[in-house]
């Protein structure tokens, strides 16, 4: 018999829906779809009160809601996804060095975008959310090994990706 | 990769992440505080205050002869604070006339629901809605067997001008894995309304107490020409094969190859029937990169079940 405890699903929501939402943007590019995304994800949790083993649980249990829903999302999205490997790379002069970074970080991102899933899964938890190999293992039903190919595959592809554009 | 790209790759993601959600957005309101059901449109669709649902009535109906039960919940916008959510049994609806209004009917299944074989019910939304397109949204039904829901991920809530008449079904089809009693609950939306309802099922096991259902997945990665590609083959249900197994599955992989699976079936069925849950890897390297039709059989005491899988495989 596994125990269960009664977690206070709103404080999580209170203190977590931002970073959540945020997390769901960095996945699918659009705030609308990320906040309905996260809405669902506690809607379900909320249904699981009396399931759930403990604050952390509901926390992970949120988290992989929030990714499943994001898929979803992409899925029926896959014409914007075309659209988005086709942007043409950046050109644009840099004035200094912080604008230098600015389109860096501009680069690096749309980089992030044009992985393949996994891989982008993996570095958003892992850069945004700051999860541990183990726990982004857990949070997407992978192995330990996988999580870590698939980041040092996607690092290796957006460097690559930013090789090119400079 | 160097700490410089990964402090690039945290400093991009969270001028990104902030720049999409402002600092001073107030987070909205709890979704599960007293609400109703399934949604609670968020800022994006358009800040729908749900204003007070007044359950009219509840009528169960089962339609003499057949074996359709219809359950119906009618409701509209009033201006009495809502004072339950509870169907009243043999009240006849009373939706205001001209205003926008929303019933749901699920239909119980034509045919007794049964393991491994697919069950439809008809959800129906009617009533009075403003939505832009004129039809109501998908439903989102809850199956009450754990597996995950049916409907859209998100709901287009384009609500314009007067009310029009709507009157929209939904097939939703689902197939049980184990016999029992489900409650299968269906919530739809229209321009802020929200009607939810449940249905009772009863799944058997068969007329023989056997069952069989076929789940097929691809591996999230993509497929590559020279890799192997795995393909996971899950089947349930209820069966009285002899080693409480059933057989490994038979695959075609629509490339030529020959047909991976057994060459012929142990067809030894005896004693009662038990729950089977048995997941098959199948493994397969396509030479060529191509779209590919992966079809799946499975078999247990003379049932059978076949899926098709399409296998997008990519040049290395």
């Amino acid at each position: 018999m596994i125990e269960t405890v009664e977690v206070d699903i709103e404080e999580i929501y209170q203190q977590r829906w931002r970073e959540l939402v945020r997390m769901a943007v960095l996945l699918v590019d659009d705030l609308a779809a990320a906040e309905d995304v996260v809405q669902d994800a506690f809607i379900g949790l909320h249904r699981k009160q009396g399931q759930l083993r403990s604050a952390d649980a509901a926390l992970a249990y949120v988290r992989t809601s929030v990714l499943n829903g994001a898929r979803s999302v992409l899925r029926k999205r896959r014409t914007v996804r075309l659209y988005l490997r086709a942007v043409p790379p950046l050109t644009a002069e840099p004035a200094d060095d912080a604008a230098l970074r600015s389109v860096e970080r501009e680069a690096a991102l749309a980089a992030v975008r044009r992985l393949p899933r996994r891989q982008r899964e993996v570095l958003v938890l892992r850069y945004w959310s700051e999860l541990s190999e183990a726990e982004i293992a857990a949070t997407l039903g992978i192995s330990s090994g996988s999580v870590k190919s698939a980041a040092s595959r996607g690092l290796d592809s957006v460097e690559t990706m930013l090789r090119g554009q400079r | 990769m160097t700490a410089d790209s990964e402090q690039l790759l945290r400093e991009a993601m969270r001028e990104a992440a902030c720049q999409a959600l402002d600092d001073r957005r107030e987070v909205p309101p709890f979704p599960g505080a007293g609400q109703p059901a399934r949604w609670r449109p968020t800022r994006s669709r358009g800040i729908h205050r749900f204003g007070p649902l007044t359950v009219a009535a509840a009528v169960l109906t089962i339609v003499a002869g057949a074996t359709v039960g219809v359950a119906v919940v009618n409701a509209n916008r009033g201006d009495d604070p809502a004072t339950g959510t509870s169907p009243t049994a043999g009240t006849s609806p009373a939706p205001a006339p001209d205003g926008p209004n929303l019933a749901l009917e699920i239909g119980y299944p034509v045919d007794p629901p049964v393991v491994g074989v697919e069950t439809t019910f008809a959800v129906r939304g009617t009533g009075m809605s403003a939505e832009a397109d004129g039809s109501i949204d998908a439903p989102v039904v809850s199956f009450g067997d754990g597996s995950p829901d049916s409907g859209p991920a998100s709901v287009d809530n384009a609500c314009s001008g007067d009310p029009v008449p709507i009157d929209d079904t939904f097939p939703v089809s689902h197939t049980y894995t184990q016999p029992g009693t489900y409650e299968v609950s269906a919530s739809i939306e229209s321009c802020g309304l929200i009607q939810t309802q449940s249905l009772t099922v009863e799944v058997s096991a068969g007329p023989a107490g056997l069952g069989l259902a076929l789940d097929v997945s691809s591996a999230p990665e993509p497929s590559v020409a020279g890799t192997e590609t795995t393909i996971t083959v899950r089947g349930t249900g209820m069966t009285a094969e002899a080693d409480g197994h059933i057989d490994y599955p038979q695959v075609s992989f629509g490339d030529g190859s020959p047909d991976a699976g057994p060459a012929s079936i142990d067809n030894a069925c005896s004693g009662d029937p038990v729950p089977i849950d048995d997941t098959f890897p199948v493994s397969h390297t396509y030479t060529q990169p191509g779209t590919y039709q992966v079809s799946v059989t499975i078999e247990s005491c003379g049932l059978s079940r076949t899926q098709t899988l399409t296998v997008e495989v990519r040049a290395p």
